[in-house]
């Protein structure tokens, strides 16, 4: 019997899902390995009986917290579907701030008091509030990435997820490393997997699949001067994706 | 020194996928979402990533960055120039300009260390492959086989009888491993469990682990496998003759031991070795392999078997010892003749090695008497990929049997 798969979103743009939905006439090939039974995005049917629960957004008020846990107990297997979901990402920015404050600058004087859906409290990814069994990294996701997951799921294998550096696929796509072009680029620390688009197409990694491992400050200081860049401004990059409060 | 620069290290590998003389592979199956057809393929892999030693189990044999970035400088400056008699860089300055924090320059790293003084320690080997594979065109591509019988031994161990589907024998030696692989999931390195006279089929034995292992453990029988190989130096059996034989197996040791031991013990072949002795530890009763042939080994008069388990849960039934396998050696009285004349085969999980030799030593076996067989990342299964290297030795190839006395001043061997 095929897996029956659901895609639910939280807080997000739901611009990973449109990735799948972006899939086009493999879509085709997607519904012959599992069962789609709810999908809002693409269609109008929805089932609460599912093997595979595929999650998008993140954590951001008390009800949110309620339905997470109900699809978890509803699933075998929970995925977190794009960096909302992984780590909370775009969203967790706002946690530089305390919900009150946010809320105020938000809503102003709107009487939102005993309205559920205006409660706000500091951004969690969903590992934060559920056991999460697979995660599917980026902003927006990689879709050679998620087809990937999903077939490792279907033949009973662990999809393989990159714990290297972005650099790895950057030099595989023959780059010119953006640091020489006097550029600022997350890559050198941040989850591969997303076959380096953004530095080919001559942008910089923003650090959108999540932080591998934090450097010594010194180290970083030493690097950037190299390349006149400045410390300050690697921070404020880094916020954008990867906001943690001990900063 | 390593550390100093590796401390600044960004594990990137820019360094290495930059270098033109880095050729360190890994093999990937990539699966069409169909799931009806798919490749593999072949991508490029570097020594500085942490996951490139890792296992199916999940051990990584190099996880110290230091390690790795060491190994690289060996590899370009040392390994490969003994192996093949020329500096494996050709200088063009690649990877210094690829480090951000300006560490790979191999210029800084071999001046920094021409500061140091020459250990006497620099005097890597060559272990001359002796097994070779007889059919040169084949061996990276699996020929079609079929599971014959498939049966499970423990809770995590299944064995299975494999046979080619040309119905040739596999011609391997005791000692032997093969990459077994199964499409769209991957290969994996299995040792080879039974004598080589009992071809035409072939045993091995899984512990379910990685991916390929915990599929085999969904097949049955008549399903088809590929199988590449048999790969790596065996045991030398001929130089055994002669001797007596002590065999120390822990835990899912005693799956490549099983070749030799029952090799030894055919009727043909018993005649020509001295006193057999097997000693083996498993963590639990419940996961001893192969009861039924320790049975028999125990059973019979020209054998010496002891077995252990480290630990028994009260509601086991286990009447036998309970302790480590070093428990074992002050059981075999080895000065009722000459332990010089002693040859002993030692195979276990990482841990046991350095405490099993210990007790061999203690006996009195000279450390060139001394076998053993070492696990690693075997990828490629003839040398090329990289993964198992320890230092400058190809497990695959060289291994994964080694005479004790040839690797024991090795680093990273038996860390």
């Amino acid at each position: 019997m095929k897996p029956r798969v659901a895609f639910f979103d939280f807080a997000s743009c739901e611009g990973c899902q449109l990735q799948i939905a972006n899939l086009e006439e493999e879509i085709l090939d997607l519904i012959s390995i599992v069962d789609v039974v709810s999908f809002r995005e693409i269609m109008k049917e929805h089932s609460d009986k599912y093997d595979i629960a595929i999650i998008e957004g993140s954590i951001m008020r008390p009800m949110d917290e309620k339905r997470i846990c109900k699809i978890r107990s509803r699933a075998k297997i929970l995925v977190a579907l794009g960096a909302c979901a992984v780590m909370g990402g775009i969203n967790k920015i706002r946690n530089q701030w305390s919900a009150e404050e946010v809320k105020r600058e938000v809503y102003g004087d709107a009487d939102i008091k005993d309205n559920d859906f205006f409660d706000a409290f500091q951004t969690k990814a969903i590992n934060e509030i559920v056991p999460v069994d697979y995660y599917i990294y980026g902003c927006p996701i990689d879709r050679d990435e998620f087809k990937r997951v999903i077939t490792a799921l279907s033949l009973g294998k662990k999809p393989e997820i990159p714990t290297y550096p972005v650099c790895v696929e950057c030099k595989k796509n023959e780059n010119v490393c953006l640091f020489e072009l006097g550029k600022f680029c997350l890559g050198p620390i941040t989850r591969a997997g997303c076959n380096a688009i953004c530095p080919t197409n001559g942008s910089a990694c923003d650090g959108c699949r999540g932080i591998l491992k934090k450097p010594e400050v010194e180290s970083i200081i030493e690097i950037l001067e190299r390349y006149d860049l400045t410390y300050e401004e690697m921070k404020s990059r880094s916020i954008l994706y990867n906001y943690r409060k001990e900063e | 020194m390593w550390g100093e620069k590796s401390d600044k290290c960004l594990e990137c590998s820019s360094c290495t996928m930059v270098c033109p003389t880095c050729f360190c592979y890994d093999v990937k199956d990539e699966v069409s979402l169909n799931l009806k057809d798919g490749r593999r393929i072949r991508t490029w892999d570097s020594c500085l990533l942490r996951d490139f030693t890792k296992i199916g189990s999940g051990e990584v044999f190099r996880g110290d960055v230091r390690e790795r970035f060491r190994h690289r400088f060996y590899r370009k400056g040392n390994y490969l120039p003994e192996r093949y008699g020329f500096v494996a860089c050709v200088g063009c300055g690649r990877c210094g300009i690829a480090c951000l924090p300006d560490i790979a320059d191999p210029c800084d790293v071999m001046n920094d260390l021409s500061h140091f003084e020459k250990s006497d320690y620099t005097s890597r080997f060559f272990i001359e492959q002796k097994t070779e594979t007889k059919d040169k065109t084949t061996i990276h591509v699996p020929r079609s086989a079929t599971i014959k019988h498939m049966e499970k031994l423990t809770e995590t161990e299944m064995f299975f009888e494999i046979e080619l589907d040309d119905k040739k024998s596999l011609c391997h030696k005791p000692g032997q491993f093969v990459e077994v692989s199964i499409f769209g999931i991957g290969e994996a390195p299995i040792s080879v469990s039974s004598s080589p006279s009992s071809s035409p089929s072939f045993e091995i034995v899984v512990r379910k682990v990685g991916n390929v292992t915990t599929k085999l453990f969904t097949m049955s029988t008549g399903d088809k496998l590929g199988i590449r190989g048999p790969f790596g130096n065996g045991f030398d059996v001929k130089s055994f003759e002669k001797k007596h034989l002590l065999f120390a197996s822990g835990g899912i040791g005693l799956v490549p031991m099983r070749s030799i031991i029952n090799y030894v013990l055919e009727k043909e072949n018993r005649k020509r070795f001295k006193d057999v002795t097997i000693l083996y530890g498993a963590r639990q009763p419940s996961e001893v392999l192969f009861m039924g042939e320790i049975e028999e080994w125990k059973k019979s008069s020209d054998v010496k078997c002891e077995l252990t388990v480290d630990q028994c849960v009260d509601d086991e039934t286990w009447s036998g010892n309970v302790g480590l396998i070093t428990t074992l050696f002050p059981k075999i009285r080895l000065d009722k003749y000459d332990s010089k004349n002693t040859i002993a085969v030692v195979i276990g999980p990482p841990v046991m090695y350095k405490f099993a030799i210990r007790s061999l030593e203690t006996l009195g076996i000279p450390d060139e008497n001394i076998f053993v067989s070492l696990e690693r990342r075997m990828k490629c299964g003839v040398g090329k990929c990289g993964h198992c290297q320890i230092n400058g030795i190809y497990v695959c190839k060289e291994g994964p049997v080694f005479n004790y006395c040839q690797i024991k001043n090795l680093p990273e061997a038996f860390e």
